[in-house]
């Protein structure tokens, strides 16, 4: 579905971006990561046919950035990292000009309007003044608007910035909602932890560069991210307890185990990178006669491969 | 401790305003800041040039006591046109520089930031003019030695020249006070500078007139009334000193006050200016005042009062849609309303029955200078209107951060600048239906001749159009809609104004001073838009005792039949239309590059 070659975009001698290569399938919803100015809202807007690149290519559909501007309009849906909605208008209007601009056939402009407003839980606010809007409720009826058309991809830039928990729970739903319908996302964000649990795959992207495309748990296994397992343990009254230290030396020594250390009465285990099973430690932890008290399991986080991943250099 | 204890820590207050201070610095890194001190400093070179290329001429040939003195005739018109052009840019300079003032601030929301600091509403006011004025001063600073050096040659008095130039700072300083209020009611830029423009015109224009149209009246029956002579006598001299372009005309003719009034000092009556500045100051510091106790109000409901939603009533709202079609951007600018709020169309409304009864009451619709009033003030008003109506445009969208959620969807450039040059357009309406109806009004009585409305229309339409086109354009190629704006209406005037004033000046330097011009310059000067009105006026709507079955229509030279006037009036229209059309397919093909879209 979107196909980029060997983009680039400077900006005098800074170069946003440097040649980046990355293909999309169709109803991937791809996260975009990166820091502040790392060059994720300047490829965003080359797709959405806003800027120029000055070398490489990028197809969206098929269709050329370069050439197909009135094609590719048609196919996206592209949401800008500011809200930019007209404030003296109602909803209904709002949505209105806009399905007005992408041509929607006037008998059917109501029906998908409706839609729109339903499955961005807006129905409601239909007659409210934009400018009257929360900041979340705008931010939906952004996510509103790229719909209006039902394109086949969506470039969302930082959607769920600015809004409070409550309104990004929503928001992440709504986008979640929106990859089961099969349409292809590029969504970029900062808070990272949303990206893991909405995103088929992510990007993360440093001064222009890509530095790695594709699945999460690819990006873990890069990252060197491991499962971690804290164990507590319990003292008997009538029993003298394990050494923990030598229960922590045994469990270093299964190939499983990148490294095990213990601290008063906890046991710290982190796996090998891509071993997310973690059961045969209970089985040994038994066997070796340790009363445990709790076992907790903290799957690798997004952020902890994005910062192995990156340099935390900004442009 | 109260207030005005404080009054003489003002200037050291000032001094280390933080608002001054941050404009100065960010005015310092602007690009445009140099570029508009090396256009005026060009401009006035220019002006140095032409008078050394007279002297030179006058001083090749022979040296004759005649030749130096129309050397100095033409060295003395050359000095009153800087000083009327320093006038001028400083009168369009002063709102524009402040007209932004407040509303850029309320747009990049930092106002509730500044809000939180102990920094007042007052320092904040006082702060913003102090350093855009200080870019007026920099312009009166660059001209004073030009004005110097072409003292030399002309000869014009130095209290002549100091005179303009302390004027013409005060002129702009009132401009600057009125651009700032505005800029605290306005949320943008460009409407706030119209209105402060059309104010400051209202201000210099209308005291004098009502003096004026007093006089001829015997003050309006004050007399019979029994208010002594010398009470309408000062009301007389005020009217007129009042304003600035007034006491400048009398400074550049070197005319005696009009009323002699004895209770006033005699060196004062001789200088008029400096009443007229004490005046302008003092206003000035009421607008100021008047600005900060806005902006503070304005702070005080940013941050207490809770955002209240609009509510749309349905019907309305299923009415707009109805209009909506298939051209949503005409459809949006078709709603944008021209006075948003009750109170403007209550006071516009109020201004325009006023006026038109008045000028009904006073003249009737069987006088000529009615029908010359409403023509003139019609054409001026709907041309300098057309030349800032559509200068926001795109601006403001991109003010707004709409412009590039627009651009994603599939409407052409075609379509989208034809959308915002209709609502642009349809904004004038009101305005040409008014003059329309006048003197359709005006025909039915047989008080002027019906071809009158149609060669009124084609004379107002033409530049009309031609101005639109160009304040789309410019708004499409400048960032700012101040900018724009600014940009058109100096076009509109170097058009209007420079280009007959510099052919005129040219045409001295070449053939000679008192040779008549040649029929190429004769023709430019008869199509200019206001000779033409005259001209149409003169010839359809004459005092009722003469009006004749066949009109006859002297322009400049040439005495036309009615056929070849309207012939004239109508091929002026077609190259301004056309000159429309070119500057809008031009817009259209500049889009991507300057709209945005990279394909």
């Amino acid at each position: 579905m979107i196909e980029i070659t060997s983009l680039t975009k400077r900006y005098g001698e800074l170069v946003a971006v440097d040649g980046l290569t990355l293909s999309l399938d169709t109803g991937e919803v791809f996260g975009f990561i990166g820091p502040n100015g790392a060059g994720k809202s300047t490829t965003m807007k080359i797709l959405a046919c806003l800027l120029k690149a000055d070398e490489g290519s990028a197809h969206v559909d098929g269709l050329d950035v370069s050439r197909d501007g009135d094609a590719i309009r048609r196919v996206i849906g592209y949401m800008p990292d500011f809200l930019g909605v007209y404030n003296d208008l109602t909803v209904d209007e709002y949505l209105h000009f806009f399905a007005a601009a992408f041509g929607l056939p006037k008998r059917s402009r109501r029906a998908t309007i409706d839609g729109v407003l339903e499955l961005t839980d807006l129905t409601h606010k239909r007659h409210a003044m934009v400018d009257g809007l929360s900041r979340g409720m705008q931010q939906r009826l952004g996510v509103a608007r790229v719909l209006v058309h039902d394109p086949k991809v969506l470039l969302l830039d930082e959607p769920a910035s600015g809004l409070d928990p409550r309104a990004r729970i929503e928001m992440r739903e709504l986008l979640t909602e929106l990859g089961r319908m099969g349409k292809t996302l590029i969504v970029s964000s900062h808070i990272l932890s949303e990206l893991a649990e909405m995103c088929t795959s992510i990007g993360i992207i440093e001064r222009g560069e890509l530095l790695y495309a594709g699945s999460i748990e690819d990006a873990y296994a890069r990252a060197g991210g491991s499962h971690r397992i804290t164990i507590r343990t319990e003292h008997a009254q009538d029993a003298a307890p394990p050494e923990l230290a030598s229960v922590a030396r045994t469990l270093a020594q299964d190939p499983r185990v990148a490294s095990a250390g213990s601290e008063a009465d906890r046991i710290d285990v982190m796996l090998q990178p891509g071993q997310a099973s973690h059961h045969f430690l209970l089985e040994r932890l038994i066997g070796l006669g340790v009363r445990i008290g709790s076992f907790q399991a903290e799957a690798p986080r997004l952020e902890d491969a994005f910062l192995s991943l990156t340099k935390g250099s900004v442009q | 401790m109260p207030r005005w204890l404080l009054l003489p820590t003002l200037p050291l207050r000032t001094a280390t305003n933080p608002i001054l201070h941050r404009e100065l610095r960010v005015a310092g890194r602007r690009r445009g800041t140099y570029i508009s001190r090396g256009a005026f400093a060009f401009v006035l070179a220019l002006a140095v040039v032409l008078t050394i290329l007279i002297a030179d001429q006058s001083m090749s040939s022979a040296a004759t006591i005649t030749r130096m003195r129309q050397l100095a005739s033409v060295a003395q018109a050359v000095t009153f046109a800087i000083l009327w052009i320093a006038f001028l840019t400083l009168c369009l300079l002063g709102p524009t520089l402040t007209s932004g003032a407040i509303s850029e601030e309320r747009r990049a929301r930092t106002l509730p930031t500044l809000a939180t600091t102990p920094i007042t509403a007052g320092q904040i006011v006082l702060g913003k003019l102090l350093a855009r004025m200080h870019e007026a001063l920099v312009l009166l600073f660059i001209a004073a030695p030009v004005l110097l050096s072409l003292r030399v040659f002309s000869g014009v008095p130095w209290v002549t020249v100091i005179a303009f130039v302390v004027v013409s700072a005060a002129s702009a300083l009132f401009g600057a006070c009125l651009g700032l209020l505005y800029s605290t009611w306005h949320r943008g830029s460009s409407g706030a500078a119209v209105f402060a423009w059309l104010t400051a015109a209202l201000a210099f224009i209308a005291p004098p007139m009502i003096v004026g149209i007093g006089m001829s009246n015997g003050m309006y029956g004050l007399q019979q009334l029994g208010v002594a002579q010398p009470v309408l006598d000062a009301a007389l001299a005020a009217g007129m000193v009042v304003s600035p372009p007034i006491v400048l005309l009398a400074e550049t003719a070197g005319a005696p006050p009009p009323v002699t009034i004895g209770w006033i000092p005699l060196w004062l009556q001789d200088h008029p200016w400096v009443v007229t500045t004490v005046w302008l100051v003092l206003l000035s510091a009421l607008l100021t005042w008047s600005a900060a106790w806005s902006l503070r109000r304005r702070l005080a409901s940013d941050l207490n009062d809770a955002p209240t939603p609009k509510a749309q009533p349905r019907e309305g709202e299923s009415r707009r849609l109805r209009r909506l079609g298939d051209h949503p951007v005409r459809w949006r600018e078709s709603t944008k309303p021209l006075f948003p709020k009750l109170w403007h169309k209550l006071i516009i409304t109020i201004a325009l029955a006023i006026g038109v009864g008045y000028a009904y009451l006073e003249f009737g619709l069987d006088e000529q200078p009615v029908h010359m009033l409403f023509g003139m003030v019609a054409l001026i008003l709907i041309v300098l209107l057309a030349s800032v109506a559509a200068t926001p445009v795109v601006t403001t969208e991109r003010e707004a951060q709409t412009w590039q959620v627009l651009l994603t969807t599939p409407l052409s450039a075609h379509s989208i600048l034809a959308g915002k040059l209709a609502g642009a357009r349809g904004r004038l309406g009101w305005l040409v239906a008014l003059i329309g109806l006048h003197f359709a009004f005006a025909s039915l009585l047989r008080h002027t001749q019906w071809p009158l409305l149609p060669i009124v229309v084609l004379i107002i339409a033409g530049p009309a159009a031609f101005y639109l086109a160009l304040g789309l354009l410019l708004s499409l190629l400048c960032r700012k809609s101040i900018v724009a704006s600014v940009c058109a209406v100096l076009t509109l005037m170097m058009c209007w104004v420079g280009v007959p004033v510099g052919i005129g000046i040219l045409h001295e330097i070449v053939a000679g001073p008192g040779e008549s011009p040649g029929a190429i310059i004769s023709g430019l000067f008869a199509s200019h838009p206001i000779v033409l009105m005259s001209t149409a006026i003169n010839g359809y709507a004459p005092d009722a005792w003469s009006l004749r079955a066949d009109p006859d229509f002297r322009l400049i030279d040439w005495d036309l039949t009615a056929g070849q006037f309207f012939l004239v009036v109508a091929l002026r229209a077609v190259v301004h239309v056309v000159g429309a059309v070119l500057l809008f397919l031009l817009a259209t093909r500049l889009f991507s590059r300057f709209g945005g879209r990279s394909s």
